[in-house]
Parts: C-alpha cells; sequence; structure tokens
C-alpha cells in the first residue's frame, strides 16, 4: 500500500487546469516548544539510549533537533530493579548496562525535566519476537521522472518470510530495515582551482596522499593509509513496516516486502548489508507507528488526510505541559544478507568523489562495524 | 391585501314579536321571479325590511323551487359563489351584505394578466345556485408537457385572487379547494409559458393543464414563479432548479453543470474548487443521494470533481431538497438531488450541438412513432487531452497524461395508452484519468431502469420502476514488476412502486421501494504477467434495503397546509460472511478477537428497523408572506468511507452490519417567506439544527484500503450542525439578482470508553467542511433581450485542516507531529466570476437557436486554497502548501446550437 499511496500523486488532476502550488503559513506555535522523548528498551544487551530533545520548527533549514540536558531519567522494571541513566551527549542518555532487557519484563521510565515537571512512560513488556526465516530480493528496473526526463531509478526489493511466535493478541510484528554499504571516495585527487583551468592538487590529509616535492611536477605519493576513503554507511527504514493482519497465513508471513534500495554509483560501490531485525511490539507502540506510518505513506498524497497525532505514551505525572513521544521494549531476531555488486544485471562505474567519504555519506563511518563481513 | 367591507347604514324600527324574517318558509311561486320581485313580496307580506343595492342582485333570478324551506336556505343557495352574504340584526330585518375583496383581486389579476398579453382560457363548470353554503369546490387535474406528455411536478398552482397556492405533486396532479365562483387559476413552471385560466365552477370540476416551454428566455417569469413559490410551497428547504436558469451563471471553462449550481444555493457548501460532491447543512457528502431517472448514483463526477456526470442537455429538472425530504426518499442523511432526465419530443425531430472548451455534446430527440413513443439521446465527451498537453507544467511530463470521460443517455417513452407510459433509460458514465504513464484512475456509473407510469382513476395514479445501479472503479499502478490492479464495485438493484391518491383536501402518497446491495470491497490483482503483486480479494458484502413509504399533503384551509409522513426502513446484512466477534467492551482490534462466526449465503447478519416522521407545515400569513416549519428523521444505511477531505475515487461504501450502526439524522427546520413589491423581490430565512448518530470516522493512522477488518479502523461517533440561511432577491427588471448568507456550524465528536476508541482524546471538533459564514451573490443584467450580462460571486470562511507543528525524529525515522484534528483553518475563499450571455433571436420559427457564453471566471484570479498538503522541505521537516486549483482568471467561450 505504501507504493500504491506514493503513486497517488493527485497533483496532475489538479494540474489539468492551472493548479498552482504555493507555500502556506499558519498562526501556529513554534515547533521548538514541543518536547519529545525517543527510547527504547530491547533484550540486546545495554546500554539503552533515551533521547529527549526539542521539536524543529515548520521553517527550519535542518530537522537537527536540539538535545535537552540536565534531565533526570531512571529505568525502572516491574520487578523492581531501576537504573539512572546518564546523559553522554546534548540530550542523550543512556544507562551504564546494569539492567539487561529480558523478555516477559516491563520497564518504564521516570523523567524529570530540568524545571522540575515530571514525566512517567507507561510500562512496556518486552514480548518474545518470531523470526525472520529468509530475506529475498528481486532487481526492479524503473525510471524517475524528472522535469528534464527520465532517469534510471532501479532498485532491489527485499522480501521477508517470518514466523511470529508470539500468540498475544495485543502484540505485533514490526520489521525493522537497517541498511550498510560500503562505498568509498577519493580525497586524494582534491583540487583547488585559483582561475580558469589553473588548480593546485589539495588532497585531503586523512587520504594519506601528499603532493611529493621530492618527486616534483606536483606528482603525489601515499605516505599513510587512508583513513578517510571507505565508509560504512548506515541506512534505515523511512517508514516503520509493521504487520498488517491480512498478510500472516497462521503463524507464517511469507514474501512480505519490506523495503527497497536503491541502486546507484554509491550504494552498490561493493556490497550492500541489509539486515532485517523483526521485533515483537505493544499495542502502545504499534498504534504509535502506525500513525507514523500513516504519515509517510500518505506524505506525497495530495489529498491527504491527518495522518493525527503520535502521541506516544508519556504520561504527566506534575507538569502543566504534555511531552511527546516512547518508550517502548521489544526482543529483537535479526538476519542479515549481502547483495554484491556482481548480482547487478550490469555494470556501474565508479563514483569520482574527492572528499572524505565521512563528508559525503550521512550516518557514515570509516570504522568498519563488527558485523561486516568483506 | 385590502380588504374593504361595505355595510349599509340602518334605519330600523324594530317589531320585536313578529317572526325571524329568515325563518319564514318559502312556498314556490317565488320560482322564476327576480330575486328583487322576492324579496319586496316578502316585506309586503311579513312587515320586514330588506336593506340592499338593488345592482347586487338584479342578475338574480330564482331558479329552483324553494318551497317549504326557510329564506336562508334560499339565500345560502343564490349567493353561493357571490360576493354576497346577509346576516339578520332583528327579527325582521335583513341586511344584504357585499364583501367585493374577492372581485377586487378576481378583476386585478385578470387586468394584469391581459395587460401582460397572456392567453386567458375560460371555463364554466355547474351553474349559480347549486352549491350549499359553507361548501367548498374542489378544482384538480394533471399538469403535463404539451410535447412530451410528460408530468410536471413542482408546476405553482395560485389562485389569484385569494391566498390559495399549491404545487403540483410527483405525478403532476394538483388539487385546490375554494370557494364556489369565479377565480383566476395560474399554473407556472420554470421556463414555461405561463398559462392562466379564467374559471367560474359551481362544482367540483377537473381542469388538466398543458404548459408550453418557453423557446426563448423571459426570465422575468421565471424568477416571479420561483419567489412565488418558496411562499406558497408546503415543504421547508425545497428548490426546484433547471437546465435553463443554471445555463446563464457564468460557469468555469465555459462548462455548464449541475452541481456547481447547486453548490452555490443557501446552505450548500463544498470543500473546494475540483471538489466532486457536496455539503449540505453541515453534512458529509455521503449524506447526499444523488438520483437519475429515479436510480442512484454513487460517484457523480468526472475528473474528480471538475464537472459533474449529468450531461445538461439531458436533463428535464431537477429538485433539491435539503430540509423537509419528502417520505419517499430515504436513506441519506442530509439531501436529496432528484435529477430527471428529458422525455424525447413526441412531434418532431430537434437537437442541440454543444462546443465548450473541456467538452463537446450533442443531443438528439423526437418521435419514433408521433404521438406515442419519441426517443433522446445525448452523448457528452471530452478533448481535454490537448488541454493537458498544452499545459506547461513543472509536474515531469504531462504530455503522458490522460483525462478522458464520456457521459450518455439514452430513454425512450412509449404512451400504450393515454393513461399508461412507460419510459425505458440507459445511462453510463465512465472516466480515466492516467498520471504520466504511472497510475490510471477508472470509474464508471452504468444504470439501466424502465419506469411505468399508470393513471388508474382521475384521482389515483401509480408510478413503478425497476432498475440497477452499477458503480465501480479501478486504480491500476505500479511498473513491471509491481502492476497492481485495484478494483471496488458496487451494483445496486432496484424495484419500486409507488402511489398517488387525491381525497377532497388530501394528496395522499404511498408506496415501497427495495434494493438489493452487491458490494465487492476490494480486490488486488496483478496486472501484468511479470507483476509479483499477490491476489487478494476482500469478501463480497450483500445487503437488502427496503421500505414503506406513506404521507398525507392536506390543504387544511386556505392558510394552512400540512404535509405528514411516515418512512420505515429496513434494512439487512446477508451473508454469506465470516465475521470477527470482538471481546465486548474492549476496542476492536486484531488482538481482542474472540472467536469468528460464519453466515451461510443469505443468512442474514444483522436487520435494522427505523421509523422516519416527516412533517411539513406552511402558513400564509398573507398571500405573499408564510412561515413554514419541517421536521425530518432519516437513517442511513451505508456510509462512505474516506479519509481524505474530497471524494475521491479510491473511497468505499460499507452498509451497516454487524459493526457499524446507520446514521440517523434528526434535522428541525423554521423558515420565512416573503414576495415584497408584488414579487418584485423576495425575501427568505431559514433556521436549522440538524443532529447526526452514528457517523463514521476514521482512527488516527487508519489504512482504509484492502482491509479486511476495517471495522478495527473506523468509529462511530455523533455529529451536529445549526445555522440560518437568509436569501433576498430581485426577481424582475433589467437587473435581477440574488444575495444569500449563511451562517451556520458543524460539529464532530468521538468519545469512546478508550483512547483508540476516541478522535482528538474526545474533544469535540469542527468537521471538514465547518464553513461559517456564506455569501453567494447572483446578478444578471438585461443589456437588450438578446443580451445578458451575469455575474457571481462567492465567499466562505476557510475550511478547517490539520496542521503538523513540528518535527522530530524517532527511532531514526522523521517525522512531523500534527495539531489535533481540524484545529487550524485554510484561509477563506472568494471568488468572482462574470459572463455576457448572447442568445439567438426570439422567434419562435426559426431553424435553429445558437447561444453564446464568454465567460470570465476568477476574475481578480485570486489563489484560493484547495487543499493543503505537506512535503518534506528538509528531511523531516513536512511543510505546508497550498494547492489552488485555479490560480488565475479562466476566460472561456462556449456555443450551444439548438435545431
Amino acid at each position: 500500500m505504501k507504493l500504491f499511496l506514493k503513486r497517488m500523486k493527485w497533483i496532475a488532476a489538479v494540474a489539468l487546469v492551472t493548479a498552482c502550488v504555493d507555500p502556506i503559513e499558519f498562526d501556529a506555535p513554534l515547533g521548538q516548544n514541543l518536547i519529545f522523548v525517543d527510547g527504547m528498551i530491547s533484550d540486546d544487551p545495554g546500554p539503552y539510549t533515551v533521547k529527549l530533545f526539542r521539536g524543529v520548527n515548520l521553517d527550519a533549514d535542518t530537522s537537527i533537533t536540539s538535545g535537552i540536558s540536565g534531565a533526570k531519567i531512571t529505568l525502572h522494571s516491574d520487578e523492581g530493579e531501576s537504573e539512572p541513566f546518564t546523559e553522554v551527549a546534548s540530550g542523550r542518555y543512556q544507562t551504564s548496562g546494569t539492567i539487561h532487557g529480558a523478555v516477559g519484563t516491563s520497564y518504564y521510565i521516570d523523567l524529570q525535566m530540568p524545571d522540575g515537571a515530571t514525566f512517567t512512560s507507561e510500562p512496556e513488556k518486552i514480548l518474545p519476537s518470531g523470526h525472520v526465516t529468509s530475506i529475498n530480493y528481486q532487481y526492479e528496473k524503473r525510471v524517475a521522472k524528472k522535469a528534464y526526463g527520465d532517469v534510471p531509478a532501479d532498485v532491489f526489493n527485499i522480501f521477508v518470510d517470518a514466523e511470529n511466535t508470539q500468540t498475544d493478541p495485543n502484540s505485533f510484528v514490526r520489521w525493522r530495515f537497517n541498511g550498510t554499504y560500503k562505498s568509498g571516495t577519493m580525497p586524494q585527487y582534491h583540487k583547488t582551482f585559483v582561475s580558469g583551468y589553473y588548480y593546485y592538487k589539495t588532497p585531503f590529509t586523512c587520504s594519506g596522499w601528499e603532493v611529493d616535492p621530492a618527486i616534483g611536477g606536483g606528482q603525489l605519493s601515499q605516505k599513510r593509509d587512508c583513513e578517510c576513503c571507505i565508509c560504512y554507511v548506515s541506512t534505515y527504514e523511512q517508514s516503520p513496516r509493521l504487520s498488517d493482519n491480512e498478510l500472516a497465513t497462521g503463524s507464517e508471513f511469507k514474501n512480505i516486502k519490506i523495503v527497497e534500495i536503491p541502486i546507484t554509483r554509491r550504494t552498490f560501490w561493493e556490497r550492500y548489508r541489509v539486515e532485517i531485525q523483526q521485533m515483537t511490539i505493544t499495542k502502545n507502540a504499534y498504534d504509535f507507528l502506525k500513525v507514523i506510518r500513516a504519515q509517510k505513506d500518505g506524505a506525497s498524497n495530495l489529498f491527504q488526510s491527518p495522518p493525527g497525532q503520535a502521541r506516544g505514551n508519556i504520561r504527566a505525572v506534575n507538569a502543566d505541559y504534555e511531552v511527546i513521544g516512547l518508550f517502548w521494549g521489544a526482543s529483537i531476531n535479526r538476519k542479515a544478507i549481502y547483495i554484491n555488486k556482481s548480482e547487478l544485471p550490469y555494470g556501474l562505474p565508479a563514483d569520482t568523489i574527492v572528499f572524505p567519504c565521512t563528508q559525503i555519506f550521512a550516518n557514515s563511518t570509516t570504522t568498519k562495524p563488527s558485523y561486516w563481513d568483506e | 391585501m385590502r380588504k374593504s367591507l361595505f355595510i349599509l347604514s340602518l334605519c330600523i324600527s324594530q317589531a320585536l314579536y313578529a317572526q325571524n324574517l329568515l325563518e319564514v318558509k318559502m312556498d314556490g311561486t317565488e320560482r322564476g321571479k327576480k330575486l328583487a320581485a322576492v324579496l319586496a313580496e316578502l316585506e309586503a307580506k311579513h312587515s320586514g325590511r330588506f336593506y340592499f343595492m338593488p345592482q347586487w342582485i338584479e342578475s338574480i333570478s330564482v331558479e329552483q323551487d324553494f318551497s317549504g324551506k326557510p329564506l336562508s336556505a334560499m339565500f345560502d343557495v343564490l349567493f353561493a359563489g357571490t360576493d354576497l352574504t346577509y346576516t339578520s340584526p332583528y327579527p325582521q330585518t335583513v341586511v344584504i351584505l357585499h364583501d367585493p375583496t374577492q372581485q377586487i383581486l378576481y378583476r386585478q389579476a385578470l387586468t394584469k394578466a391581459l395587460g401582460e398579453r397572456k392567453k386567458v382560457e375560460q371555463q364554466t363548470f355547474g351553474t349559480a345556485g347549486n352549491v350549499p353554503k359553507g361548501k367548498k369546490i374542489t378544482i384538480s387535474g394533471r399538469i403535463t408537457d404539451v410535447k412530451s406528455k410528460q408530468p410536471m411536478p413542482g408546476t405553482n398552482v395560485r389562485v389569484s385572487d385569494s391566498q390559495t397556492g399549491v404545487s403540483a405533486g410527483g405525478d403532476g396532479r394538483y388539487s385546490i379547494a375554494m370557494d364556489a365562483g369565479v377565480h383566476l387559476l395560474t399554473f407556472t413552471f420554470l421556463d414555461y409559458d405561463e398559462k392562466v385560466m379564467d374559471i367560474t365552477a359551481f362544482e367540483d370540476a377537473v381542469v388538466d393543464v398543458e404548459l408550453t416551454q418557453i423557446p426563448t428566455y423571459l426570465e422575468e417569469v421565471v424568477v416571479e414563479d420561483r419567489a412565488a413559490k418558496e411562499v406558497s410551497t408546503a415543504r421547508i428547504g425545497q428548490t426546484q432548479l433547471t437546465i435553463k436558469e443554471i445555463k446563464r451563471a457564468p460557469v468555469m471553462l465555459g462548462e455548464v453543470d449541475l452541481v456547481r449550481k447547486v453548490q452555490m444555493l443557501p446552505g450548500v457548501t463544498t470543500v473546494g474548487e475540483a471538489a466532486s460532491g457536496f455539503n449540505v447543512r453541515g453534512g458529509s457528502v455521503d449524506q447526499n443521494l444523488i438520483q437519475y431517472e429515479g436510480m442512484p448514483m454513487f460517484n457523480s463526477s468526472h475528473v474528480f470533481g471538475f464537472l459533474s456526470t449529468f450531461n445538461p442537455e439531458a436533463i428535464r429538472d431537477v429538485s433539491f431538497y435539503r430540509g423537509g425530504i419528502p417520505a419517499e426518499f430515504g436513506g441519506r442523511a442530509s439531501s436529496v438531488l432528484d435529477v430527471r432526465a428529458k422525455d424525447g419530443d413526441y412531434q418532431k425531430w430537434n437537437g442541440n450541438v454543444g462546443i465548450g472548451m473541456i467538452t463537446g455534446n450533442v443531443m438528439v430527440n423526437g418521435p419514433i412513432q408521433k404521438d406515442k413513443t419519441a426517443i433522446i439521446g445525448s452523448l457528452r465527451s471530452t478533448y481535454s487531452d490537448w488541454l493537458i498537453h498544452s499545459i506547461k507544467s513543472d509536474y515531469g511530463n504531462l504530455k503522458k497524461s490522460s483525462v478522458f470521460f464520456y457521459d450518455a443517455t439514452v430513454k425512450v417513452t412509449h404512451l400504450i395508452k393515454p393513461n399508461t407510459k412507460l419510459s425505458v433509460t440507459g445511462y453510463a458514465s465512465k472516466d480515466a484519468f492516467r498520471l504520466i504513464g504511472d497510475s490510471t484512475y477508472r470509474w464508471h456509473n452504468v444504470l439501466a431502469s424502465a419506469r411505468l407510469d399508470h393513471q388508474f382513476s382521475q384521482t389515483f395514479s401509480g408510478e413503478f420502476v425497476l432498475g440497477q445501479s452499477n458503480y465501480g472503479y479501478d486504480l491500476d499502478y505500479g511498473d513491471t514488476t509491481s502492476a497492481t490492479t485495484l478494483s471496488f464495485r458496487m451494483k445496486s438493484t432496484l424495484a419500486k412502486a409507488g402511489f398517488n391518491y387525491q381525497v377532497g383536501a388530501h394528496k395522499i402518497n404511498f408506496g415501497w421501494q427495495g434494493t438489493y446491495y452487491n458490494l465487492s470491497p476490494g480486490v488486488q490483482t496483478p496486472a501484468s504477467a511479470e507483476s509479483t503483486t499477490q491476489k487478494i480479494s476482500l469478501d463480497k458484502q450483500n445487503a437488502v434495503e427496503t421500505a414503506i413509504y406513506g404521507a398525507d399533503a392536506w390543504s387544511l384551509s386556505e392558510k394552512s397546509f400540512l404535509e405528514y409522513g411516515l418512512r420505515v426502513p429496513m434494512f439487512m446484512t446477508l451473508g454469506p460472511a465470516t465475521l470477527n466477534e470482538y471481546a465486548p467492551g474492549q476496542p476492536k482490534s486484531i488482538g481482542t478477537v474472540t472467536s469468528t462466526e460464519n453466515y451461510g449465503s443469505g443468512k442474514p447478519i444483522k436487520t435494522y428497523f427505523g421509523l422516519e416522521p416527516r412533517l411539513a407545515y406552511r402558513f400564509m400569513l398573507t398571500s405573499t408572506t408564510s412561515i413554514k416549519a419541517g421536521y425530518s428523521r432519516v437513517y442511513q444505511f451505508l456510509h462512505l468511507v474516506s479519509n481524505t477531505t474530497a471524494v475521491s475515487p479510491v473511497d468505499i461504501w460499507q452498509p451497516s452490519g454487524k459493526y457499524f450502526k446507520p446514521q440517523v439524522a434528526d434535522q428541525f427546520a423554521l423558515g420565512y417567506f416573503a414576495d415584497l413589491n408584488e414579487n418584485k423581490y423576495s425575501l427568505s430565512s431559514e433556521l436549522f439544527y440538524k443532529n447526526v448518530k452514528n457517523v463514521v470516522d476514521f482512527k488516527d493512522g487508519a489504512q482504509l484500503v484492502l482491509n479486511r477488518h476495517i471495522e478495527t479502523e473506523l468509529l462511530q461517533g455523533k455529529s451536529w450542525s445549526y445555522g440560518i440561511e437568509t436569501s433576498l432577491a430581485k426577481n424582475s427588471g433589467k437587473f435581477t439578482g440574488s444575495l444569500n448568507y449563511t451562517y451556520s456550524r458543524s460539529f464532530r465528536q468521538f468519545a469512546g470508553p478508550t483512547d483508540v476508541e476516541s478522535i482528538a482524546n474526545g474533544k469535540i471538533f469542527p468537521s471538514n467542511y465547518d464553513q461559517p459564514h456564506i455569501v453567494n451573490m447572483q446578478w444578471r443584467v438585461s443589456l437588450t433581450r438578446r443580451h445578458f450580462f451575469t455575474g457571481n460571486f462567492t465567499y466562505h470562511s476557510g475550511r478547517p485542516v490539520t496542521i503538523p507543528l513540528a518535527a522530530f525524529s524517532f527511532d531514526h525515522i522523521p517525522v512531523a507531529y500534527f495539531s489535533e484534528r481540524n484545529q487550524y483553518r485554510i484561509p477563506d475563499y472568494h471568488r468572482l466570476d462574470l459572463a455576457l450571455v448572447v442568445e439567438g433571436n426570439h422567434r419562435r420559427k426559426k431553424l435553429g437557436d445558437g447561444t453564446w457564453i464568454f465567460s470570465l471566471y476568477n476574475v481578480y484570479a485570486r489563489k484560493n486554497v484547495y487543499t493543503v498538503f505537506f512535503r518534506e522541505a528538509s528531511k523531516g521537516v513536512l511543510k505546508p502548501y497550498q494547492l489552488s486549483v485555479i490560480g488565475t482568471i479562466l476566460p472561456s467561450i462556449s456555443y450551444n446550437f439548438k435545431f
């Protein structure tokens, strides 16, 4: 349905005549006045993280949120355990690992804002998850229609087969996609133009290459290993994939489409790792994520309906304002596959980017993740 | 009205002992004598005195034998139907009185009619002196179109010299009670020559009338008729439209449209320019029953609402009820739009060709067998593809887009006998809309009906309808490997029998209606051989809706009129079906399913009954002012499930049943109507309050399409609306026009036992179409008899919307946080349109009749907001954008040629 809704670009229906689109402003309170919580506990070993931050104004040019420092957050379980969170960065709070999320246990947080207002989250139980039995992928040729013409926009469609062992009627399945790809740049070839065609070779230091005066003629030579040529880039889903009742046949889910991976010179520089995390979530989390899903899926629909308020499970204890968000718990079952560049039906020329990869790719790191298989 | 009473001054000598003069028995000798002579004899014989002016009674002779009867009985007979009456202040004194009011009014009306060169037809029934005192006579009959012989319901019948007025019923019949004597009856219908009958009647009589359509526009007559009618019709909130009236308004892109005209009526709003459907008195779009030839039409829009599916050339007339819905209609909570197709001409072949900016249409009609069988066919289609392809757009390559639609009607009418008519109508409309070779939306309506009208006797008639309405849509989308077709189908098979019976001052109609619905709420199929799409087919749904109804339109007196009725609907959903049982007291979700129940084919699943009282009352305060009141209750069993503001072709109709209760609407209305300055101006004002139980709305984040358990995504709550509609019209002169102002509010509340069963935390929120202030102005200046300068201005408050307030990120997903539902408003809507109408010459005999319409739509190029949507400006930051469907001035030319 996501695909379907995305394609409901009704705009041309109205472009039939002289439709025009302009920004519109409402006299609404600023987004920065709203406070949000994003936190989770799972059966993975800790630490667990809670983010506390202000909303982004709608006229902002960035989606970077500003964290709220100085809050006191404590994790509790229904078995009487508790552990404080420590602020590790502005608005980012982590446990030290004393509590290890366990299936069957309920957890909640207490939150005291710097101004003294207190909140608590509704207890969320970690429910046992089923598992992904297989991940399959399928190449699809596609073109994107741009004002200047068609451009290739091929994708790999990712499907899973899964089993749900959970019988609790108030549980739902979420498949979270984490993608990682390895991609490279060539910061050693960076140039600084001075006028017209004249330039200096100015390789980035992290590339390990330098203009070697010993060779002369502006020749480069490698002095060290490159520290910013290879990046591991994390990508996340743009909309939560939740179990819809009609998808299940008994306890089995078959051929559930999870995500589309764009095929570009950057994503398929070498190989792409697809990790699907299956988790069983509570009704609270499902309702919250469902509203998010409706919003994301309807985003390109001109006749989009109000997706509703994602209010979450944070309740005021002693406060005259609201905090919006969810502290949720889930057990996670993971499965990953790699799709290699060689599996593409055609060759892709390498991208020639002359900047450090960390500057080019959001959510990237030059440190090889522990899970990455070469 | 001026009243005067002339009473002779008296000088009386009293004779207290004598027998009362009025009780004197006649002896038979008076027969054959002049009344004056008889009175002189009585004076002499009984020492009494009669006071009168000789000219009053000079024409009266005693024709009958009154022997043995008292004088009073003779006077009663002789003075019946005249202006004369009598009184006896003292036993030996009789004063004959003359009340000339009626005569004055009669003469005034006659002089006016003759002065306006109207043809006045004279008819006499019975003779004077045969009517008992106090007894009224009844003139009744049937009003038909002279050419098509089709009955003309809604024709206004007025007795020009009294305060009485009625409108013809559904079968074109009318009945009007009045004193015996001389009266002028005026029959008027929009766009028809007014007919004036000079009736002298001393007994009940049948006056059948044929009206002739005006070949050219004599708008003064037309508008006067409308104004007068609002005062005298019984029903509140009823509007009669004819297509000629609609055609003269300025139109978008030269396309005359019925639904757009309806949207200009008081109490009617629309969510925007290209919105299909309309909202009546704070009701949702699915609460309007749209009927074409008695068959329901479930999607009345072309191209998502730019045009309606009614070809104006094929429409005869339109009745729109927004309050006081008659008992014969039911099933929709807010309004009824009853569209009737034209009949073919029984005399000769003629037709019409029209060319507009977007569509072309052709209509041909004529006799298959003269005076016996007639046919009419019409076709309208678009050549808008060229328009799309010529638009410069920043939205990709529009050349790969396509818009296509057509609608076609064929109607054959056959007069089996003079009192029996058979009509067979077929209608089809289809839309196909493709966006840049991407998704194709297709939807269709196919209707077929057969109708038999039979006149059992002068006072008893019946109509029998059998038909089927098919509505469906298909949506094709996806690339080669994901090509998918999503389909929805709805079939309604309908039978109805309605009867009209007239007895005295009562016009009774009663009948039975039955509809069998067969819905296929969603089928997803792969649309290509390579497609990986899974086939999903939601279970079909079957339901039966029946209703019996009866109503009596009762002329209580000259001044007051009451229509009361009762409709008893029944709705039953039928198997086969497999339905979930949910834990009682818990929100419906897959998690709360306790068991599953199977229902065999044809097995009743859930049955609903209702009692729908309908009341309409009118009281004429004077001959030109009236007050009206109305109450109606309506059950609505079909719900349109939609989470878009406008109707979109992927909306689903959901029958009431195990999970959804029927909507129940109660509406109260009170109105004041006045014609001022001899109908030059008319004024009306209506107050209404409407309360609807069990309206359906979606939960936050609901997924509606292809959902097997749609009951888990929908909630039922209540809605209510109230308002005042005021209208002032100038009906005659070179400048005519109207000004409507409506203030109304519309709210909803969904407060369930838990958060997930509530919307907006159970708080009251304004409905999507809550537009408090609405102003509509329309005017026409007659430059010459053939040139008209027309215009309209419309204003309404911006409708409520839900907007994002902030952006945030959750689990790496950028998200917007939205306000509570409908807490903000888009800017107000206003627009000015102007048109110049140039009509052909007004000779009655000519080869053809051409009309040019030059119009300017949105004269000051306001970018009215149609909808607000949100685009990601940067990751997760949803910025609101407004879409203006018409963002500029739109000039257009259209030409219609009638032959």
